[in-house]
């Protein structure tokens, strides 16, 4: 059998893994992407029969931290099956292939698998000056989106640089970073943004596309339902003491190690939409607020332009202390006099 | 796009408005203020200092011990007192609320459970559509009342509702109804020095005086 | 000499008259209850003219104390605030006709007593009666006072009292007073303590209640005298708010004192007269006025107090309920001691309100009773008074104010009811009487 058109269940059994496991792996992803009880029959049909899905992995002006979170994704698929059941036909941290050979086979896959293969972008794209400050085999890279967009069967942006411009958007943006759906006009992005975005998502995702052979369900910015349809605080294990009018007050204080909601330390849970607090980190071990960091907002758009990391949510950007409010009572108070004393001058009489 | 509107209502926005607020109520106070008293030569019977502190006080209180006038208007009563504890609770306790009150005054403010101000905000909203309903209705209202108050409860009672909309019921929509719910906020921060719902600091002058004019009289209530 | 006018026509000089009273009348004080208003109209609810109307079953939001100052507010609006004057200039200022002006007479010379009920209701705490004397002086100072008030304002110019009741018919009076009712009153004695001034309601209409005034203060055993120039204890100019005669009036009372070189000053059972003896005149003469201002309750229960004066016994039998009067009461802190002094009196007394502030007015106070014109709303007022009288069932009422019993008096025949009105001095007399 052709090496390509292997499914999750052959590469489970080649590996070793019983059915048993392999059944288990897929009640995750059902689970993950939010699908009925009642589908699941077919889903497991669909990974015992489906070939596994091709997919070309662009990096622009990124850190690879993506790909780091990705390789990293254990809870649904077992590490040594991961890689070789997504298939990583091009993807520059990660492949063997260099040079002119790793374009060639670039080239190849994608007339090989058109129409079918998923394209993920990490990083966000520089169009500026006609793409100088990125590119790659002498193509600029808006130039190499636009060559393997084309084709492509689903297009992702992993990471919130690939999602919103991310951090080289970040002011003054030198290289004029966009998002990649910025320069994708027409076409449906997929963004799982997140800095990085949680791998697991990443891989339900594109098996989910296999599965369904579409997109999943997006909201208005473009973001899948399943896991950026709810804020980081509706789901926060310490969202009750959040409602009870619990705070931590410092870093790691008594009230923090308790539990207690990191609102006034700058947490942006209620404003971000991610599944952090559901699916977590390493394996559901942990993430950030549960080691008692204050959620960063890193999945939201310009996180890194605002500003306000360490400042509660509710107070005003710029600053409004008693000075301020000092020197406006002082003010007003002075025009107030001087009105009174206009108005008596006025007044006349007795 | 919403998180664009969300941090110009939280920042250049708010502290606009907070300016607009210190600087309107402060001139509104002073310049009554500064207009001047003539002398009071009559010996008084009482202490006019302690009974006007006292009525700042306890004059919420006071109007509870008029029966035949609360027979007839419960209403004004029950409405307005649960308006005001549901409106001043909510302004300084909520604590995203408190949060902002902490760094405009620099000292620590006491926060209060969801479950409270939950409770305190369906109080304010129902007694506020109420009390405009009845504002509508009554004859003696009627005559009184002209656009700034409709205006007012209007702008009050949407700002009430987005915010509990934003904690309660948002949904997906969060960000944008708390967008909304700060946008309003602030107009309503700054309305406040150009209409009476300024009345907040006038209740220290008013009733201060009629604190001490009941000391200086001799009576009690 | 006509020192207050009534016309009939109104021009312009006239609205330009109120409105520049109107504007130069505001301080802290006044500017502070004009801006606190919240338009919530529970006022209305305690205004015993309001309610008249509306136990009627007629509703006349007018009567709202709150509306009874908005004229003088807008004035105020378009001459203190920003806003007011940026109208003004762009020509939406205050335009007054002589129709708001005629309005402005019916809302504070016909409905309004000052009887401060609104002050105690008010959640702001805003004092009506200061703002209503503002727009009744403006209306005094652009001429026009009622035709009836001005009259009695003038006449108690001339002649020294708004019965015209002068030093000559004062002397008969009490001459009469002395004969009738077996009493020896001292006229001009000095050197005295106190010195006691009847109001000339008192002196014509209720002869008795005088001769029970100087029979207690006879029984006390302090030096007290009467005085033939300050013979007159009420004070019209404050009804119309004229400074002049206000100060003409307090004027001879002052000279009166100081002729006689007495300390106290006891005023009689009449609202404003105490009022303005006790609270206006420190300001009208500052330096001069050194009298300790007395009513002649707080007088009898400080001699109760002190043992000069016992009463042992309860002459009244029947129910009976105390009227406070306004000026007295509420505005003038006496109202712990007729309470103390009627409960030694009356076998079955029972307060119709529950604080002694929520008492309501006769209706008559502040000049009301003179106005003819003001009948209906006085009437109207009467009825709301009644409810208290009803509500603890009793048809004796112990009044310590002259007026008080002379307007509620008046409302009781009109609308042909059987309450009796008396003094409470009287009262206190006739326990006296019997005792030895």
């Amino acid at each position: 059998m052709f090496k390509n058109m292997e499914s999750l269940y052959d590469l489970y059994k080649n590996k070793g893994y019983s059915r048993r496991e392999f059944l288990r792996s897929i009640m995750l992803l059902s689970a993950t992407l939010g699908f009925p009880p009642s589908m699941f029959p077919d889903v497991v049909k669909a990974l015992e029969s489906r070939p596994k899905p091709a997919v070309i992995w662009l990096e622009f002006q990124d850190c690879a931290g993506c790909t780091e979170s990705f390789i990293k994704s254990t809870s649904i698929l077992p590490a040594d099956v991961l890689l070789d059941y997504i298939s990583l036909e091009y993807h520059e941290t990660l492949m063997a292939p260099s040079g002119f050979y790793a374009e060639e086979s670039k080239k190849e896959a994608i007339e090989k698998h058109r129409g079918r293969y998923i394209l993920v972008v990490e990083g966000s794209v520089s169009p500026k000056d006609r793409g100088v400050y990125c590119t790659i085999g002498g193509k600029s890279n808006a130039e190499l989106l636009q060559e393997a967009a084309e084709g492509a069967g689903l297009i992702i942006a992993v990471g919130s640089c690939a999602s919103w411009g991310g951090i080289p958007y970040a002011y003054p943006n030198p290289t004029g970073a966009v998002a990649v759906s910025k320069l994708l006009k027409g076409k449906e992005v997929v963004n799982i943004p997140g800095c990085p975005p949680i791998g697991d998502v990443i891989v339900s995702v594109i098996a989910g596309y296999t599965i369904t052979g579409k997109p999943p369900e997006l909201d208005s910015l473009g973001r899948p339902k399943a896991f950026y349809g709810q804020t980081i605080h509706d789901r926060c294990y310490r969202r009750p003491f959040y409602n009870a009018g619990r705070f931590a007050e410092s870093f790691d204080d008594e009230k923090a190690k308790k539990g207690y909601c990191l609102y006034k330390l700058g947490c942006k849970g209620p404003m971000t939409r991610n599944a952090c607090a559901t699916i977590r980190w390493n394996g559901g071990l942990s993430f950030p607020i549960q080691s008692g960091h204050p959620c960063f907002g890193c999945s939201e758009p310009d996180f890194w332009d605002r500003g306000f990391v360490y400042t509660p949510l509710s107070v005003v950007e710029g600053g409004f202390g008693p000075k301020e409010a000092l020197l406006s009572v002082t003010v007003g108070a002075a025009l107030g006099a001087g009105a009174a004393y206009l108005n008596k001058k006025l007044r006349g009489g007795k | 796009m919403d998180v664009a509107l969300y941090d110009f209502v939280r920042g250049p926005f708010l502290r606009f408005a907070l300016f607009v607020f210190f600087l309107g109520i402060a001139y509104r106070f002073f310049r009554v203020v500064f207009l001047g008293l003539p002398p009071d030569y009559a010996r008084p019977k009482g202490n006019p200092y302690y009974m006007a502190v006292k009525k700042i006080l306890i004059k919420p209180t006071m109007g509870w011990t008029f029966n035949e006038i609360f027979s007839r208007r419960a209403v004004n009563y029950v409405g307005g007192f649960l308006f005001h504890l549901g409106f001043i609770g909510l302004t300084f306790l909520v604590p995203a609320h408190a949060l902002l009150w902490q760094e405009i005054t620099g000292l620590p403010m006491p926060t209060m459970p969801n479950i409270i101000s939950d409770i305190l905000a369906y109080a304010a909203l129902g007694s506020l559509v109420v009390l405009t309903v009845h504002r509508a209705l009554n004859p003696v209202l009627k005559l009184l009342t002209g656009k700034d108050e409709y205006f007012a409860n209007f702008l009050i009672a949407i700002v009430l509702f987005t915010g509990l909309l934003a904690t309660r019921w948002a949904g997906s929509g969060y960000v944008w109804l708390l967008s909304l719910h700060m946008l309003l906020a602030d107009l309503l921060i700054i309305y406040i020095p150009f209409s009476r719902l300024s009345h907040f600091i006038y209740y220290f002058l008013s009733v201060g005086f009629m604190g001490w004019n009941a000391g200086k009289r001799g009576v009690s209530f | 000499m006509a020192v207050v006018v009534s016309k009939e026509e109104i021009g312009k000089e006239e609205i330009e008259k109120f409105y520049q009273f109107c504007k130069n009348s505001i301080n802290t004080e006044v500017a502070a209850y004009l801006e606190a208003c919240v338009r919530c109209g529970i006022c209305a609810e305690a205004c015993l003219f309001y309610m008249g109307e509306n136990v009627a079953g007629r509703i006349d939001p007018t009567l709202t104390p709150a509306y009874k100052a908005d004229l003088l507010r807008d004035i105020y609006k378009e001459n203190y605030t920003f806003w007011g004057r940026i109208k003004k200039l762009l020509g939406f200022g205050v335009k007054i006709t002589p129709e708001d002006l005629k309005e402005q007479v019916k809302l504070v010379f016909y409905t309004c007593t000052n009887c401060d009920r609104c002050t105690k209701a008010c959640p702001m705490g805003i004092d009506t009666p200061r703002l209503v004397s503002i727009v009744r002086g403006a209306l005094t100072y652009a001429g026009l006072t009622p035709k009836d008030l001005a009259e009695a304002t003038n006449l108690s110019v001339e002649k020294g009292s708004p019965l015209g009741v002068d030093v000559q018919t004062f002397l008969q009076r009490l001459e009469f007073i002395a004969d009738e009712y077996e009493v020896e009153i001292p006229i001009d004695k000095a050197p005295s303590d106190y010195l006691y001034l009847p109001s000339s309601i008192e002196l014509m209409k209720f002869p008795s209640s005088v001769a029970s005034a100087v029979k207690v203060l006879n029984r006390s055993g302090v030096k007290w005298t009467m005085s033939t120039i300050a013979h007159e204890a009420t004070n019209f100019g404050l009804f119309a708010q004229s400074r002049e005669v206000t100060k003409e009036m307090l004027r001879r009372v002052l000279e009166g004192a100081k002729a006689l070189g007495v300390k106290h000053i006891i005023t009689p059972e009449c609202g404003h007269a105490y009022q303005s003896m006790r609270f206006v005149a420190p300001n009208i003469f500052p330096r001069e006025w050194n009298f300790e201002v007395i009513n002649i309750v707080e007088f009898i229960e400080k001699m109760i107090e002190k043992g000069n004066l016992k009463i042992t016994k309860k002459v009244l039998k029947e129910r009976s309920t105390l009227h406070d009067s306004c000026q007295i009461g509420r505005r003038g802190g006496v109202l712990r001691e007729p309470r103390k002094i009627l409960n030694m009196l009356a076998e079955d007394f029972k307060d119709s309100v529950l604080i002694p502030e929520h008492n309501i007015c006769c209706g008559g106070g502040g000049g009301v009773l003179v106005i003819a014109d003001a009948d209906y709303y006085r009437q109207k007022a009467f009825i709301s008074k009644m409810t208290l009288f009803d509500k603890v069932g009793a048809k004796t009422i112990v009044c310590y104010c002259a007026n008080c019993m002379l307007a509620l008096n008046k409302g009781s025949q009109e609308l042909k009811r059987d309450y009796k009105f008396v003094s409470i001095v009287e009262l206190v007399a006739e326990a006296l009487e019997d005792q030895s």
